[in-house]
């Protein structure tokens, strides 16, 4: 799988987030998971987030990932009452196929899409709104 | 150790709300003297000219930003006109307030609805999108105006002591959430201040209100000052998520 052109870039603003709470030395690839590996918290996140965007100049705003994950699937069938459908846990799986399978839970609620994310997951996001702001060439 | 140089405010840039009302042009004032630059904040737009105006001879930057915090945009509308015109924002003081005053049984709910929409809402759309800056720069201060109210409510109190005391639960909350990104949120609770809205929440129980107050005396503006510059300062590096009583005593 060839990496997201943002990989580096993720990286480097991830040890600067975890670098807060004197986590230096933990090590951070594509395939390692915030909040599994590295503890991430909400506030990390969001911390990395509003990085992203600043460095990016992009905008990724709440349920992003979520919008990601259903694609044209309608609503009521990717989720009821917030709690991710059999076919939305598959979507969400099929969108961060780098995550081990046996991390996602039986209930997975919309709030929750985050942390499962990967580095990798993170950065092919940013490169995806990327794609989406700049302006065909043909 | 050297105090003046730490409690003064050069450079800082402060934004404050409530600008134009009896504690925030006290609080200008102060910000002014201690050097800051000042993004100040009113829905008058005559009033605060005139008053940005006054504060001309501090001889310190002065930017004024007509708003209403009711509107669901003043908060991204007033960070962003900060950030345009400084760059940057050290510190931000929610004075802005409101009040209704009335008897449960008799209180009106939109009037509760107004108190909590410009105390409440008004002040948490304005620091949520004041964050955002502050968590990228890794520093700033915030400091809420609450109100004595809030820990000790007086009759027909209802709208006004609990938007402050929802506005002191943000501040626990917020503090708690943004301390490992270099944010520091506090408030301040002034008890009864001779002008502006205790003068309306006083009424004839004045001299009632008074001879609670372990001091005997109501408070002045100034008095509410230093500690909001205190709390903008490096000189609070480690105060946090703390509401600090100014009220002569009275709800010790």
């Amino acid at each position: 799988m060839t990496e997201p052109a943002a990989l580096n870039v993720v990286v480097d603003m991830i040890r600067d987030t975890l670098s807060l709470s004197g986590r230096e030395g933990e090590k951070v690839s594509s395939d390692t998971l915030l909040f599994y590996h590295l503890a991430f918290t909400s506030m990390d996140l969001l911390d990395l987030l509003f990085r992203v965007e600043q460095h990016f100049d992009i905008a990724i705003p709440d349920g992003t990932l979520y919008g990601l994950a259903r694609g044209e699937m309608p609503d009521a069938e990717f989720a009821t009452d917030s709690v991710l459908s059999a076919a939305g846990k598959a979507r969400l799986m099929a969108l961060l196929n780098d995550t081990p399978a046996e991390l996602f839970p039986e209930r997975i609620h919309a709030a929750s899409l985050p942390r499962f994310c990967t580095v990798g997951a993170i950065a092919r996001l940013v490169d995806a709104r990327l794609a989406a702001r700049e302006p065909c060439s043909s | 150790m050297t105090l003046q140089p730490q409690w003064g405010q050069g450079g800082s840039v402060v934004v404050l709300t409530g600008a134009t009302g009896y504690l925030g042009r006290a609080l200008a004032r102060g910000f002014a003297d201690a050097g800051a630059t000042l993004v100040l904040t009113a829905r008058c737009e005559t009033t605060l000219a005139r008053f940005a105006e006054e504060l001309a001879p501090c001889g310190v930057p002065i930017h004024t930003v007509v708003m209403d915090l009711t509107d669901p945009a003043a908060g991204d509308g007033i960070v962003g006109a900060a950030l345009k015109l400084t760059g940057r924002i050290d510190a931000l003081v929610l004075n802005a307030g409101t009040l209704a005053d009335g008897l449960v049984a008799a209180l009106d709910g939109s009037d509760m609805a107004q108190v909590h929409a410009v105390n409440v809402h008004g002040a948490f759309g304005l620091l949520h999108a004041a964050l955002r800056p502050m968590i990228l720069a890794r520093r700033g201060a915030v400091i809420v105006v609450s109100s004595a109210a809030a820990r000790r409510p007086n009759v027909g109190q209802a709208a006004y002591a609990s938007s402050k005391a929802a506005l002191e639960a943000i501040v626990r909350v917020t503090a708690r959430e943004t301390a490992g990104r270099g944010v520091r949120v506090n408030g301040v609770a002034p008890g009864l201040l001779d002008g502006g809205m205790a003068a309306r929440i006083l009424d004839e129980a004045r001299d009632q209100a008074v001879a609670a107050i372990p001091m005997g005396r109501l408070g002045r503006a100034e008095e509410v000052v230093p500690t909001v510059l205190f709390l903008a300062s490096p000189m609070s590096s480690y105060v946090t998520g703390q509401i600090w009583g100014i009220d002569g005593g009275w709800t010790a």
